[in-house]
């Protein structure tokens, strides 16, 4: 009889016996006394309890019992991940094919779990797999690898990338901190141009951050994941096909043009003067019959090197003239000449492993002609080239000295090439001059200009923060003290700007980024500079984030304004401060309870004023106004770069007005700061 | 000596055209092969002006140009630079060398004729 049965018959012999002894201790007591019939009631209760208590001793056998340990076995199993443990319940429990089916739902659960692990075990082998013949394969190639996440942090990067930048490649490391910035963007902008050709991939030539080496490469963005692919590669150079290419160059440029010129200058004496004599005539025949075999015999020559040439690789690509000017100046560093950079950095196509050679070479050779050991070096935007400036104090260089020098190859390099030949690939011709009106003479290389737009139009560059102006705070630093009769051409600046979380310091907002750069002499010193990004202490605002492009992440580690405020101000000791719309600026640098700072400072929107009463006074529309190339990347930097150059423009516009000293200059901005403070009160 | 041309070039084909055509049209013209002969002739004939190639042996044409523009006494004379490398940069530091004009082959020599006649008159 199963075991439930056997309770419910219990149960009900325990229903029936208390019926019983109630019935029957109700007819007996009607003839007994009142102390009889209590004490039979007493006597039936006492009956019934103890059917009751035994009935309950066996629901606990069969039931409570087992349903308490079933549960702490159940409990156990649950916590236990891994294991087979089954349940076991003592024997004589009545909860019969509950635990049957529990142990078939048990062993469902295992199993699946068994599955479910094999399979992730076997995902996980492929994927190490895989790992393994990706790792192999980056390994094995001699170009640099570098796989970068939209946040320009390094994901992945292969050997010959550590090789080639010179450093082990921990995984997050900022790609920044590896190679220079502005290639790696200006190729990143070029690719989402909207209308740019369809190609995810464009090539680049960028500097390791210590300035050591260019580096060829090429940036591929990947669809899909939001970041991009570095390739680089330090020598992409075919040594066969680049002669070859340098002999098509020669025939196209001069081979072919001679006989031509002395056939056609022969044909036409012949045209305009039939009447020559027969001996005249006869000198004319020659020079036709020879000058015909030289032309066929340097057409075969020319159709060969080009069949020749189709494997050939060019290696020409943009470079970045700040890159290359840093890598020249490291390289001259060691043999103790100085290079100073000017003026606005400029892209220019060339061959990145050659052209440092060049420059190079030249100027060791510079150094030993004049035997000057400081040079100044800028690019020039021309109508179709790109001209690169050396200069000295002194006279130019004869151009035969110049020649003699093209035929050497380059200095401390294993290139078999003369520098001449490695200028004629880059299509280039130097020439040395005096420049005009001053005791300077500078040696001039002219590059071919890139392909690609030098600035991006300002319609894609960030827009302009909005402008608030605090003319009385700029009363404050209007006052030249000491250095009131100083020539602003005898002065040095530095030259600043910050980025910020917003506008109202007073309601919290605060300094991210502190850019700033010298200018002495009336000279823009471009690589003269302070870079640094500051944590705010609070977060940044998408909303000005459009502005800047700076995002927490990006300050996470960087250091307060404490740190980084007497930094800036070391950097600016002993140089006057200027700024555009710098009120703006100094309000976030005194805000920090640091003791306000007393010094002179020049501001721009202030001299622009001077310069042309009414017109726009943003730095966007006052850079264009003067000429000056604006970067197409917002930062602080880059707009004190702008600041900088357009500070140097005004200065020569205020000279010409008579306003030749500090103390001149900012007198006039006072009584400007004056003028605006009473229109603004108005 | 005004109507005098110094040709200077180390091809003899285009010498013997451009010194035809000039004295047809009524020049004195001397001849140079190499920019030391060249600077030797500027120095005994004096030319008006001189047509000067620039590839040429020891010294060359833009050295020879040069060379003309330091000498004050030699300010006068006129310099057409004449060259089978076409391109823009070398016409560039031509002229940032002081020549006066720049011709690159192949040209007209009728051309070259009228450049000539524009710059010294006709004799």
């Amino acid at each position: 009889m199963p075991d439930r049965a056997k309770v419910a018959l219990r149960i009900g012999g325990v229903g029936a016996l208390a019926v019983v002894v109630v019935a029957g201790t109700a007819l007996l007591a009607r003839d007994m006394d009142r102390d009889s019939a209590l004490m039979l009631a007493l006597a039936g209760a006492g009956l019934i309890a103890a059917a009751l208590a035994l009935l309950w001793q066996r629901l606990s056998v069969l039931l409570f019992d087992p349903l308490a340990a079933l549960s702490a076995e159940l409990a156990a199993i649950a916590e236990q991940r891994h294991g087979e443990r089954a349940i076991h319940l003592a024997d004589g429990h009545g909860l019969g094919p509950v635990l049957t089916h529990l142990h078939r739902l048990l062993d469902r659960l295992r199993a699946d779990r068994h599955q479910a692990e094999a399979a992730q075990l076997r995902t996980q082998a492929q994927l190490t797999e895989r790992q393994s013949w990706l790792d192999a394969i980056l390994a094995d190639l001699s170009d640099g690898i570098l796989v970068v996440a939209a946040d320009h942090r390094v994901i992945q990067a292969n050997p010959a990338a550590a090789r080639l930048l010179g450093e082990e490649i921990a995984p997050g490391q900022p790609l920044f901190a590896l190679v220079t910035r502005e290639p790696v963007l200006h190729v990143l902008a070029q690719l989402s141009t909207p209308g740019y050709p369809s190609a995810k991939s464009a090539a680049m030539v960028c500097a390791t951050t210590d300035a050591s080496r260019l580096l060829h490469g090429r940036l591929t963005v990947i669809a899909g994941f939001g970041g991009y692919l570095v390739r680089l590669s330090d020598s992409g150079r075919d040594d066969a096909a680049l002669e070859r290419d340098n002999a098509l160059r020669k025939a196209i440029t001069q081979d072919l043009r001679r006989p031509i010129a002395n056939l056609r200058a022969a044909a036409e004496t012949i045209s305009t003067f039939p009447d020559m004599t027969a001996r005249e005539r006869a000198a004319f025949d020659e020079v036709v019959v020879e000058e015909s075999t030289i032309l066929s015999q340097r057409i075969e020559e020319l159709e060969s090197d080009f069949l020749a040439r189709s494997d050939a690789q060019g290696v020409m690509a943009d470079i970045y003239s700040l890159d290359l000017f840093n890598c020249l100046a490291r390289d001259c560093a060691r043999d103790r000449v100085g290079l100073t950079m000017e003026g606005i950095p400029l892209w220019l196509k060339g061959d990145a492993q050659s052209l440092p050679l060049v420059l190079h070479s030249l100027i060791l050779r510079l150094r030993h002609e004049i035997g000057c050991t400081s040079f100044d070096v800028e690019a020039l935007l021309a109508d179709r080239h790109v001209y690169l400036d050396i200069s000295w104090n002194g006279p130019a260089i004869a151009s035969s000295s110049l020649d003699s020098w093209l035929n050497r190859t380059p200095d401390g390099s294993s290139d078999r090439r003369s520098l001449r030949d490695i200028l004629d690939q880059h299509g280039s011709e130097p020439w040395s001059q005096v420049l005009k009106g001053k005791d300077r003479a500078i040696l001039r290389l002219p590059f071919p200009a890139p392909e690609r737009l030098q600035f991006t139009p300002s319609d894609q560059r960030a827009p302009s923060r909005p402008e608030f102006h605090d003319f009385a705070l700029m009363r404050a630093h209007c006052d030249a003290g000491q250095l009131s009769d100083t020539r602003l051409s005898a002065l040095s600046f530095v030259v600043f700007d910050c980025e910020t979380t917003g506008l109202r310091p007073d309601d919290g907002d605060a300094i991210i980024q502190i850019g700033a750069v010298k200018v002495a002499g009336g000279k823009v010193l471009t690589t003269d500079t302070f870079d640094r990004l500051v944590n705010p202490g609070r977060p940044i605002p998408p909303s000005s984030t459009i502005f800047h492009g700076i995002t927490d992440a990006m300050v996470k580690d960087k250091p307060p304004l404490s740190v980084v405020r007497p930094q800036f101000l070391d950097f600016a000791a002993g140089s006057v401060l200027a700024g555009h719309n710098a009120a703006f600026d100094l309000r976030f640098l005194r805000a920090d309870q640091a003791p306000p700072l007393s010094i002179p400072v020049v501001d721009t929107m202030l001299l622009s004023g001077l310069a042309d009463p009414g017109a726009d006074s943003s730095l966007d529309a006052l850079a264009r106004r003067l000429g000056v190339s604006v970067p197409p990347h917002r930062s602080a930097l880059a707009d004190a770069l702008t600041t900088a150059d357009v500070l140097v423009r005004l200065f020569e516009r205020l000279e010409a007005r008579g306003l030749v000293t500090l103390g001149q200059v900012l007198a006039a901005a006072r009584e400007s700061c004056a003028i605006n403070s009473t229109i603004g009160a108005d | 000596m005004a109507a005098s041309v110094l040709v200077v070039d180390d091809e003899p084909n285009i010498v013997l055209s451009l010194e035809f055509l000039l004295k047809q049209v009524g020049y004195t013209v001397h001849v140079a092969r190499d920019g030391e002969a060249a600077l030797e002739a500027v120095a005994q004939f004096k030319p008006g002006l001189v047509l000067l190639d620039v590839m040429m042996p020891k010294r060359d044409g833009f050295d020879v140009c040069q060379t003309i523009r330091a000498n004050p006494d030699w300010n006068d004379i006129r310099v057409i630079m004449l060259t089978a490398r076409g391109r823009e940069v070398e016409r560039e530091k031509g002229l940032a060398l002081g020549a006066d004009d720049y011709v690159t082959k192949p040209f007209s020599t009728r051309d070259v004729v009228e450049k000539v006649r524009q710059i010294l008159g006709t004799p």
